[in-house]
C-alpha cells in the first residue's frame, strides 16, 4: 500500500459497489445494489427508516457478510472475514457514538491515535487541536459515560478527523447536534471536499444539500436513484411550473392546460396554477403550453419553474417508486 | 495488539469488574488462615457451656482453605466478571466500532482473554504467597512446592471457567445467557466429578485438578497425579480460544 499522501493520485472510486444482496432469515434487506463513490466527492446516502442504509454501510465496513455481490473499498476487494488494507485509510462514525467502557474522552481520542498508528507527538497536538475544536477540552479529562448525547458525537466526529482518513464514513453524523453543531460539522465535511471522500447518510435532506455533491437513494434496499445533487434538483424544477394569469381566467386556464398530453397534473395553488410533467416531458409541456394559452387570449403574468428542494426531490422520487411497484 | 490489552485493562478495571475478583480472593488470603488460627477461640467464645474438641490447625489445611473457598465463590465472582467481556461490547456497538478500525477480529478476542489470563495468574499465585506468608506467620510455615502445586492446579481450572466464560460470551448475544450457561456447566461439572470419582474417568477430568489440591498439600499425592487432567484441561482451553475466535471471524456485528 502506499502512504496516505500518494494515495491521492489513486484514480479507482473510493467506493464500488454491484448485485449487492443481503436478506435477515426472509426479510430481503438489500436487492441487488450497486453505486460508485468517486474519489474526494461528498456523497449523500439517502432512504426512508429501514431502507437498509445501515446494513449497506456494515457490509463495506466488514462487519456483516453479504450473501451476494461484488464490493470494493479505495480500490481494494472486499471479502468478509478478512482483515483489509483499506481500513488503515477509512474511519467511521456510528450513529450512536460508542466508547469502550470507562475511558476518559482524551484516552478514547488517544486510543484511536494508537490503532492508526500516529506518531505520538503529531497525535498529542492533533487531539488538543481537536478537542478545543469541539469544545470539550473541559471535559477531555471526564469519562465519557457522562458525556451528553452532543457531546459523544462531537467526541466520535473529532475521533474520525484525528487519523486524517481518505474515506470517511458517517452514519447521521449530525443527528445529535445542536443548529449551532450542525452547522460546524456541515463546514467540516465542506472543508473535506476534495481531500478525502465523505459518504454520509442522513435524514436532514437540507444538510445533504447542502454539502452533497452526489447522493444516492434507496428505498426496500433497491436504489432507486444515483444523481449529481444540482442534476436532481434540476430534474425535478423542469417538471413542476407555476402559471400566474388573471384570477378570473384560472379555471379556462387550467381546462386548457390540462389538455395537453405532456400534462400529469394541474392543481390551483394561492391563485396560481401548479402545473406537473408527464416524466421527461417537461421542456415540450413549457414550448407548447404557454403558446397555446396566450393564443386562447389568456393573459399570463408569470410562468416559470416551481421551486424545490432535496427533500421534495427526495419524496418525489419515493412516490415515483411506489407508483411504479403499484404498476407492476 | 499492546493497544488493545491496554484498553482491555483500563475498561475492567474502571468499571471494577476485575478489582471485585481481586479483591474477592485477596479477602480468602487474609481471612481463611486467620479463622483456622482463631477457629477454637471463636468457637469457645460462642459456644459456653459445650465441650467441642477441635484438631489442631495446620498450615496445609490454611492453605487448602483458601483454595477452596477461591475454586468456589473466587470462580463464581470471575464468572460474573467476565460474562459481558465480549456480549457487552457487542451489544452496546464498541466491537463495530473497533472493528472498523485496523484490527483484526482475532486480536480483539485475544487481547481479551490474555489481560484476563494475567488477571487470574497474578491474582490467585499473589493472593496465594500472602496467605501462604500469613500462614507461615499464624500457624506454621506450609510446604512451600506443595502450595505451589495446588495453586497451579487451581489456577489452570479457573482459566477453563474463565475461557469458557469468554468463549460463551463470543458467540451468546447477552451476557447473562453467557454468565448463566457458564455457571450452570461449573455446578454440572462439580456434581458429575462427584459422580466420577472413583472411575477412571476421573484421571482425566478437569475438575480432579480440584480435587487433588488437598492430597497435592498433605504430601500424597504428586504432581505427576495431575498429569491427566491438566492435558485435557490445557486442551479444552485451547479448543475454546479456537472454537470460539472461528465463529467470531463470521459473526455478524
Amino acid at each position: 500500500m502506499l502512504p496516505a499522501g500518494e494515495r491521492n493520485s489513486i484514480k479507482v472510486e473510493a467506493i464500488e459497489i454491484s448485485g449487492l444482496t443481503k436478506s435477515f432469515g426472509s426479510n430481503l434487506v438489500l436487492d441487488r445494489l450497486g453505486f460508485q463513490v468517486r474519489r474526494g466527492s461528498i456523497h449523500g446516502f439517502l432512504g426512508p427508516n429501514g431502507a437498509g442504509k445501515t446494513t449497506a454501510i456494515k457490509i463495506i465496513l466488514g462487519l456483516i457478510p453479504a450473501d451476494s455481490g461484488q464490493i470494493k473499498v479505495l480500490g481494494e476487494p472486499h471479502w468478509f472475514g478478512r482483515k483489509h488494507n483499506f481500513l488503515q485509510y477509512l474511519n467511521y462514525l456510528p450513529q450512536d457514538p460508542v466508547f469502550p467502557e470507562g475511558l476518559t474522552g482524551r484516552e478514547a481520542l488517544c486510543l484511536v491515535a494508537n490503532i492508526y498508528r500516529i506518531d505520538r507527538r503529531k497525535s498529542h497536538l492533533r487531539i488538543g487541536r481537536l478537542l478545543d475544536y469541539f469544545d470539550l477540552t473541559a471535559a477531555a479529562n471526564r469519562r465519557i459515560g457522562v458525556y451528553s448525547r452532543g457531546m459523544q458525537q462531537r467526541l466520535g466526529l473529532a475521533a474520525v478527523l484525528l487519523t486524517e482518513p481518505e474515506l470517511l464514513v458517517l452514519d447521521e453524523p449530525v443527528s445529535a447536534l445542536d443548529p449551532g453543531g450542525r452547522r460546524q460539522v456541515l463546514e467540516i465535511i465542506l472543508k473535506l471536499k476534495g481531500r478525502a471522500t465523505v459518504f454520509f447518510s442522513s435524514h436532514i435532506l437540507a444538510d445533504v444539500e447542502r454539502v452533497c455533491d452526489q447522493v444516492t437513494i434507496i428505498d426496500r434496499g433497491r436504489k432507486l436513484l444515483d444523481a449529481k445533487t444540482s442534476a436532481l434538483l434540476n430534474r425535478f424544477v423542469m417538471e413542476q411550473y407555476l402559471v400566474t394569469v388573471k384570477p378570473d381566467q384560472l379555471n379556462l386556464a387550467a381546462s386548457l392546460i390540462r389538455k395537453n398530453h405532456s400534462v400529469r397534473a394541474v392543481t390551483p395553488h394561492l391563485n396560481q396554477l401548479l402545473v406537473v410533467s408527464e416524466p421527461g416531458e417537461s421542456l415540450k409541456l413549457a414550448e407548447e403550453v404557454l403558446p397555446e394559452l396566450i393564443r386562447q387570449g389568456i393573459t399570463v403574468t408569470e410562468f416559470m419553474p416551481n421551486r424545490t428542494n432535496l427533500e421534495d426531490a427526495f419524496f418525489k422520487v419515493l412516490d415515483e417508486n411506489h407508483r411504479l411497484e403499484k404498476a407492476r | 495488539m499492546k493497544v488493545l490489552l491496554e484498553k482491555e485493562l483500563k475498561s475492567n478495571w474502571r468499571s471494577f469488574r476485575y478489582p471485585a475478583f481481586l479483591l474477592v480472593i485477596l479477602f480468602f488470603a487474609l481471612l481463611d488462615p486467620l479463622m483456622l488460627r482463631y477457629m477454637n477461640e471463636i468457637l469457645g467464645y460462642f459456644a459456653t457451656g459445650l465441650e467441642i474438641t477441635m484438631p489442631e490447625p495446620t498450615p496445609q489445611d490454611a492453605i487448602f482453605s483458601f483454595l477452596s473457598d477461591v475454586s468456589q465463590i473466587g470462580i463464581f465472582v470471575l464468572i460474573f466478571a467476565s460474562m459481558g467481556s465480549v456480549a457487552r461490547e457487542k451489544e452496546t456497538g464498541v466491537t463495530g466500532w473497533l472493528l472498523s478500525k485496523p484490527i483484526s477480529r482475532w486480536q480483539y478476542l485475544l487481547a481479551k482473554v490474555i489481560i484476563l489470563y494475567l488477571l487470574i495468574i497474578a491474582g490467585i499465585f499473589a493472593c496465594s504467597t500472602l496467605a501462604y506468608l500469613y500462614t507461615t506467620s499464624l500457624i506454621d510455615q506450609p510446604p512451600m512446592a506443595e502450595s505451589a502445586l495446588a495453586t497451579f492446579n487451581l489456577v489452570i481450572f479457573t482459566l477453563l471457567i474463565a475461557t469458557l466464560t469468554v468463549a460463551l460470551s463470543t458467540v451468546l448475544k447477552s451476557p447473562l445467557q453467557a454468565g448463566g450457561i457458564t455457571l450452570l456447566i461449573f455446578f454440572l461439572s462439580g456434581i458429575i466429578n462427584m459422580l466420577i470419582a472413583d472411575s477412571a474417568a476421573a484421571n482425566y477430568y478437569p475438575n480432579t485438578l480440584l480435587s487433588q489440591m488437598k492430597p497435592l498439600l498433605d504430601g500424597t499425592a504428586t504432581a505427576a497425579d495431575s498429569a491427566g487432567p491438566l492435558g485435557v484441561t490445557i486442551f479444552l482451553i485451547a479448543l475454546l480460544v479456537i472454537l470460539s475466535g472461528f465463529r467470531f471471524s463470521r459473526m455478524e456485528l
